[in-house]
């Protein structure tokens, strides 16, 4: 079954706030479902799907969908990390086209800045804890030690990654919510300390609390509402681990959900006018370009650096909302605010200052987990409809 | 483990002096075996007796053609570097995470220790050294320079 024209993004919202020591989570969770319906032009009970992650809280869909008061007919909290909430775009447009839902709401929020971290209710202990949680796997070093077999492998520079994050900052300039909107140069990403060789601090991106919310419903319904029509033309998912020690750090899952998008949309990637690339690291963004066939594999350093990424100067403008190293990191999960810039780029409401004209094809990949030990990669393409 | 969603420890609250915790093994039915030659300095592996091909971390259906029986053989606990991080933040001490390529095959986590964390570099000859955890606790396996 294709999902190609079955479901459309009507609905699409991030929560203005950075900091929100006076919220709870579950109340970020609604304020974000709130502010996706007014967005729509739709009501709580126009739902009948509900789709969250392990950001949720309690018991996930089950709590959730009873604090908002949802009445539901199809519920999904597919894992995955950060990339989440691109996999649940997807997985809506399946259950939609399948005729197990309607109007899907995908929720996200969290607050890592305000409160510490709390396990989700995927609570057993995994298989490989033993055998990697003694050595200090934190997020900073899993995907470090990716950044330097790359740079073994294929001569990426430092210089080459922090072009990442001038195109971030660049496009963080114009957006008022953004937590770090100074733009930034080369020389200040390599003058930012170590957190984890051979990452500087600014190659790591913000930490935030907040959220966003998405709705996804079926064409008949998306027809009816005001908002431009963005529609679902093609997604892909896949896992990566270590895969029993024959392990490869320099590819990411997204060499296999890429392609599967890209086949299922019936385009490439010299198609898209706009991509929302997940940018929990510098080297994750490098990473994915070169394995959704942006470049060639190795070739992601030359094809980053000069502002090649930046709106209005390079080939692939992306993350225009300042990303997650500039802009938000709710949650420290990125996906949904991944798909909610792509959804402003395609409705042309992004700041006037970094719209890409006539932007009718865009792209939104994530990946979720750890990049050096195993994660998540999802990918939705998305496509403005008239 | 969900590391995208572990909590940054802030700097300012990261005790200078103190060791970073290694936390110990709990052996269950199926890894028990490894770590009890663990406590006697033996670093094994995984072999499927079918596929006949080697696998870390060990476990009893091999991973690759999912056929039980998989048993465990000793390692010669030697390797070289695949790749490593050193972290400077968010920990009471700096350290070396990496990969180590066995010499069997297989690229485990682990960390780099015995010398200058700065000093190590992808491709160095390492082998293995046990690491204390806990009082009554099996040791983990690091690497250190050959």
């Amino acid at each position: 079954m294709s999902i190609k024209g079955k479901a459309y993004i009507v609905g699409a919202y991030e929560h203005p706030t950075r900091h929100a020591p006076d919220k709870s989570t579950p109340q970020l969770h609604a304020e974000c479902a709130l502010g996706a319906l007014a967005d729509a032009g739709l009501t709580r009970d126009d739902i009948d799907g509900y789709f969250c992650a392990g950001d949720a809280p309690g018991f996930g869909a089950l709590s959730m969908a009873d604090y908002m008061g949802l009445k539901l007919r199809h519920m999904d909290s597919t894992e995955t990390g950060g990339s989440s909430y691109i996999v649940h775009v997807a997985h809506a447009a399946e259950a939609i086209a399948a005729g197990r839902c309607s109007i899907a709401l995908i929720t996200l929020a969290g607050r890592p800045r305000s409160e510490p971290f709390r396990r989700s209710a995927f609570g057993a202990p995994s298989p490989e804890a033993d055998f990697e949680n003694p050595y200090g796997g934190q997020t900073s070093n899993l995907y470090g030690m990716c950044a330097t077999r790359h740079m073994h492998e294929f001569g990426t520079t430092s210089e080459q990654l922090a072009w990442i994050k001038v195109a971030a900052s660049t496009h963080a300039q114009y957006n008022p919510h953004a937590m770090l909107p100074e733009v930034v140069t080369v020389e200040d990403v390599l003058a930012s300390p170590i957190i984890s060789t051979p990452l500087h601090r600014l190659d790591c991106c913000v930490v935030s609390d907040g959220g966003g919310a998405l709705i996804v419903a079926a064409p008949e319904i998306a027809r009816g509402l005001k908002r431009p029509l963005v529609r679902v033309l093609g997604a892909g998912e896949a896992p990566k681990g270590p895969r029993g020690g024959e392990l490869d750090l320099t590819f990411s899952a997204a060499a296999w959900s890429g392609p599967a998008a890209f086949e299922a949309a019936g385009v490439t990637p010299g198609d898209i006018k706009y991509a929302s690339i997940y940018d929990s690291f510098t080297i994750t963004v490098l990473m994915q370009i070169e394995d959704l066939g942006f470049c060639r594999k190795g070739e992601g350093g030359r094809f980053v650096a000069d502002g090649n990424l930046i709106s209005g100067v390079g080939k692939l403008p992306f993350n225009t909302d300042g990303g997650g190293l500039c802009n938000n990191h709710p949650a420290n999960r990125g996906g949904i605010t991944k798909v909610i810039e792509a959804v402003r780029q395609l409705r042309g409401e992004a700041h006037p200052k970094v719209q890409v004209p006539n932007c009718d094809l865009a792209l939104a990949t994530g990946i979720g987990g750890s990049l050096g030990s195993r994660h998540g990669a999802g990918t939705v393409i998305l496509e403005r409809e008239g | 483990m969900s590391m995208a969603e572990q909590p940054r420890t802030p700097q300012s609250q990261a005790p200078q002096s103190q060791a970073r915790r290694i936390p110990a093994p709990q052996p269950n039915p199926e890894t028990r075996p490894f770590w009890d030659a663990a406590r006697e300095g033996r670093l094994m592996i995984g072999r499927c007796a079918a596929c006949r091909r080697a696998h870390y971390y060990p476990r009893s259906v091999c991973p690759f053609c999912f056929t039980e029986g998989a048993t465990l053989e000793p390692a010669s606990g030697r390797g070289t570097v695949y790749t490593l991080s050193v972290t400077y933040r968010g920990t009471p001490e700096p350290y070396a995470i990496g990969y180590v390529e066995l010499e069997e095959g297989p690229r485990i986590l682990t960390n780099f220790v015995g010398a200058a964390l700065e000093s190590f570099r992808i491709g160095d000859a390492v082998r293995v050294v046990f690491t204390p955890t806990e009082e009554g606790a099996p040791p983990v396996p690091m690497f250190a320079p050959a």
